[in-house]
């Protein structure tokens, strides 16, 4: 499962933990705060400082509405490009050493999600989320018009 | 010379699930337990019969919803059931012994019944893939359940998502 010790970003969305490789975090913006930290798309009229429409994560993972507009920004990188997603609370980046980190369990890993393993987190599991098959998952449900917002930066 | 014989006797755990009034049964050595799980994870992208990830003796165990995988034309479980009671089994999946979870009603027993047993009718409505049998035992129309069957059903349902 990757590094011994390994360095993870702790969010939550819709009240499940979650957690991202800090190799793969490209920004953090906390609600409220100007978005200036997002360079702008190849070809796109958008400078830096523009509006972005982030990818809503309890959206994408649950179905759920989008209650939270003022939550968390997260910018990902992926193989191919940035996403800019929105969690609702994003806690300290921790360390998770690789005893805390479990591989999914067989049904699980069979579904090919978008996550690579599990991590103890209070009385249940959080998820480690592996951030290329998240790429793939926004971009496979925003061209299937389930997903109304996604936010790609080269 | 020893004599091999046919048990005379076979031990089965008999449950219900929530929202279903039939009365189920697996064999017991395929169970492990039964334990209240105090918090399932939900797991993003899972079909619907895949309730989420419980922790049994700081295991992650997949909570299974049985009773939609019987009748797939029933509502979604809620999820936030308050000490629901699960029982806790072992299945083969892809080459591998996993742990399952499935929600149960509290009053499941242990029971033995002859290896033939007289059968029942199966209730109108419920999808007999993961049936094996459905009989009467002591009197009483139980599902024998074939978790071995689970596998299968659990790649069709998300071969439709």
């Amino acid at each position: 499962m990757g590094e011994p010790t390994a360095g993870f970003l702790r969010f939550e969305v819709c009240g499940q933990a979650f957690a991202l490789p800090m190799a793969r975090l490209a920004g953090i913006q906390q609600p409220g705060e100007p978005q200036t930290d997002a360079p702008p798309s190849r070809g796109s009229a958008q400078a830096a400082g523009a509006h972005v429409a982030p990818t809503d994560l309890g959206k994408l993972f649950f179905d759920e509405p989008d209650e939270n507009p003022a939550g968390f920004i997260v910018v990902v990188r992926a193989e191919r490009a940035l996403y800019v997603l929105r969690a609702d609370r994003v806690r300290a980046g921790t360390h998770l050493p690789a005893e805390e980190r479990l591989n999914l369990p067989p049904i699980i890993d069979a579904l090919d999600g978008p996550f690579d393993g599990l991590f103890k987190d209070a009385d249940g599991w959080g998820l480690i989320l592996n951030a290329d098959r998240l790429a793939e998952l926004i971009r496979r449900r925003y061209t299937a018009g389930t997903v109304e917002h996604l936010y790609e930066l080269d | 010379m020893s004599l091999i014989s046919a048990p005379s006797q076979v031990r089965l755990f008999r449950f219900s699930v929530p929202g279903l009034e039939a009365a189920l049964a697996i064999p017991l050595e395929q169970m492990l337990g039964v334990a209240r799980l105090p918090f399932v994870t939900r797991v993003p992208c899972a079909p619907p019969a895949i309730l989420g990830l419980g922790r049994w003796q700081e295991q992650p165990v997949t909570v299974l919803d049985l009773r939609l995988i019987l009748d797939p034309a029933a509502e979604r479980a809620r999820r936030d059931i308050p000490d629901q009671l699960h029982m806790v089994v072992k299945i083969a999946f892809k080459d591998s012994l996993c742990l399952a979870a499935c929600p149960i009603r509290p009053g499941g027993q242990i029971i033995s019944a002859p290896p033939r047993v007289p059968g029942a009718a199966l209730p109108a409505g419920l999808a007999a893939d993961l049936v094996h049998q459905a009989a009467l035992i002591d009197g009483v129309p139980t599902l024998l359940i074939d978790l071995l069957r689970l596998p299968s059903l659990l790649e069709a349902f998300r071969a439709r998502q």
